[in-house]
């Protein structure tokens, strides 16, 4: 016999409340696991969208926040409300090399929403640097043409013969473009002017991708493009800032509710333990009888909460990691859906800092939790203990 | 022969309102390798005085030496040491764990001493082949009869091989068959050189004592 065997007899005794102790600490570490864990992948997400994106700074309308960048990021449908006429300005402004004029609308196929971008195709080819898997890129004269990204033509089982009709317009597939493992793949191009036909802008676009010809002196360029309209200009690395400060904000409103989460887990650590003691008060006063030191009866209680700590922070992890696996393909649909044809998703990967985290954090609760109890229980003295028969 | 404990004036008051007087004054010497046995009527004070032998409750007044060391001056902790080391304590209830095997009720014991776990099984095997248990080994208490718990709590007392061995009652709920057994595994014990004190209604099993110690309200009689 040694105390891990001991203590491991007890727990065996009330497997079921064990298992719920457990379960209730398991499920606290879980959903911070979880939010960590998404919280990462979001962050390289943000980065590696933002280098994606190929330009240097963006155009947009003077009112724009947050959630509109990260929409960007995402691929999703923005209003417009740049003038093509402010557009025109912008575009005489010198040292900008790239002025590529952006419309996000959504359309369907098969009854299924799908993000249609109309795009200036020269330039956006230059940004992008899009290579064509099958048939040709756009051309700067087509108007009812559409290029496709390659996750929708594969979903769709779309090609270069095909038709496609969006907004009751008929276009003709001229090509598909080779992925690229980003939004680029969950969309298809139109030209702009186009878009702003059918989709009925009134002469307003989204927002504008720029490359400037040297970004050091991206200062005066702001300068000069807010001379000539009323827009806001937002470099690569102010993107990246606004949207990790959205994802900040989130997953700080979410840890409020995890911490509710925990406390619960604390509690039933705390409960699960004081009924032991008083269940084991005979035995307590037997075990000193044969000599168990104060610490003895110290140790066997808190092994027990640390193992319920301990494989909490475990077992905690490695749910939040499945959930944050099994979340992540909502939150960033065209890694899901490259995945479903190339299996190259992007999942979270096992992350060393969070694991260790959230076994040391799971241990600090379960035995801050397991304290008092088993202090009661060391103090318990023999001849007391056993008189309850 | 060494005077293995000494009690002098040892007093021990219950309660703080209603005030129970269970011992009163007593003193007492047993001598190494003694069977002694402590009768009185329910009441009188034999499982106070075992307590205070086994500094499991401390004494409102008076001394006890258990092996030249003045007990009734340690601490808890050295109190805790001491019972491992030098005291064998049989219960009135076997006080057995539920959820171990004889083996491992009898291996606890020295587990609390530190000692080896190889040394734990040798020992315990020892001394349930001793008690006659040794196809009972691997029986829960429930498994066991009265009589057979009994001897399980007897070796649990043993295992440490303590100099003196304290049983309150160890044939209280046997019956007289059983109750003869125990008296002579308690008899050989003694013979190999334990000193055993009893505390116990049962006239026949104190006939067995080399020396009778008569209790009545916290008082010797005799
Ligand atoms: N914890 C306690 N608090 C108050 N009174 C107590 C306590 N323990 C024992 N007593 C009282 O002290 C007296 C002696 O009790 P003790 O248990 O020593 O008797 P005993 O001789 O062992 O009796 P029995 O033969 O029935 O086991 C009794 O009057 C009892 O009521
Ligand atoms: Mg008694």
């Amino acid at each position: 016999m040694n105390l891990m065997k001991f203590v491991f007899k007890y727990i065996m005794r009330r497997k079921l409340r064990f298992f719920l102790t457990l379960l209730g600490i398991t499920i606290g570490i879980a959903t911070i696991a979880g939010l960590f864990l998404l919280g990462a992948e979001m962050e390289t997400q943000v980065y590696s969208r933002a280098n994606a994106l190929g330009s240097d700074a963006m155009i947009t309308p003077q009112h724009w926040c947050s959630y509109e960048y990260v929409s960007v990021l995402e691929g999703e449908q923005v209003g417009e409300a740049i003038p093509i006429s402010d557009f025109e300005n912008i575009s005489k402004v010198d040292g900008l090399l790239i002025t590529a004029p952006i419309i996000v609308k959504s359309t369907g196929i098969d009854g299924r929403p799908v993000t249609v971008t109309g795009i200036n195709p020269s330039q956006m080819l230059v940004l992008r640097n899009w290579k064509t898997k099958e048939g040709q890129y756009l051309n700067n004269n087509d108007t009812y043409s559409v290029i496709l990204g390659s996750s929708i033509a594969e979903k769709f089982n779309l090609s270069i013969t095909d038709t496609l009709i969006i907004r009751e317009n008929l276009f003709n597939i001229t090509g598909v473009l080779e992925q690229t493992n980003t939004n680029d793949d969950i969309s298809v191009y139109i030209p702009f002017e186009t878009a702003a036909k059918i989709y009925n802008t009134k002469d307003k676009i989204s927002f504008v991708f720029i490359r400037v010809d040297d970004i050091s002196r991206m200062d005066e360029y702001i300068i000069e493009i807010q001379n000539v309209a009323n827009v806001n200009v937002i470099t690569n690395s102010q993107i990246i800032e606004e949207s990790l400060d959205v994802i900040k904000t989130v997953r700080n409103a979410s840890l409020l509710m995890v911490i509710i989460a925990i406390i619960a887990g604390f509690f039933g650590i705390v409960n699960t333990m004081a009924t032991a003691v008083n269940e084991r008060k005979r035995e307590i006063g037997i075990l000193k009888s044969l000599g168990a030191r104060n610490s003895f009866i110290f140790k066997q209680f808190l092994i027990e909460t640390f193992i319920i700590g301990f494989l909490g922070g475990f077992i905690g992890y490695i749910v939040g990691f499945i959930a944050s696996y099994s979340i992540l393909p909502q939150i960033f649909p065209a890694q899901y859906q490259s995945f479903q044809t190339t299996a190259n998703l992007s999942t979270s990967s096992f992350d060393l800092n969070i694991f260790i985290f959230c076994i040391l954090f799971s241990l600090a609760i379960a035995i801050t939790a397991g304290l008092y109890p088993a202090w009661r229980a060391s103090k318990l003295p023999p001849v007391e203990a056993m008189r309850i028969v | 022969m060494f005077d293995i404990l000494v009690i002098s004036k040892l007093t021990k008051i219950y309660g703080t309102k209603v005030k129970t007087k269970a011992l009163d004054n007593i003193s007492l010497t047993v001598k190494q390798g003694e069977l002694i046995a402590i009768t009185g009527e329910s009441g009188c004070g034999k499982t106070t005085l075992l307590n205070l032998i086994a500094g499991l409750d401390y004494p409102t007044s008076g001394i006890i030496k258990i092996d030249g060391i003045e007990t009734t001056k340690l601490n808890d902790q050295e109190l805790a040491i001491l019972r491992s080391n030098k005291i064998g304590i049989v219960f009135q209830f076997f006080n057995l764990f539920p959820i171990l095997t004889a083996t491992e009720n009898i291996e606890l014991a020295m587990m609390i001493a530190k000692k080896s776990e190889d040394s734990q099984q040798k020992r315990a095997m020892e001394l349930l082949k001793m008690m006659g248990l040794a196809n009972k080994a691997k029986s829960k208490p429930n498994e066991l009869s009265g009589g057979e718990q009994q001897r399980v709590a007897i070796a649990r007392a043993l295992a440490n091989d303590t100099k003196l061995i304290l049983m309150d009652e160890p044939t209280g709920n046997l019956d007289s068959k059983t109750s003869q057994d125990i008296m002579k595994y308690i008899k050989n014990l003694n013979k190999d050189g334990k000193t055993i004190i009893i505390a116990t209604h049962d006239q026949t099993l104190a006939k067995f004592a080399d020396r009778i110690i008569i209790m009545k309200d916290g008082k010797i009689k005799k």
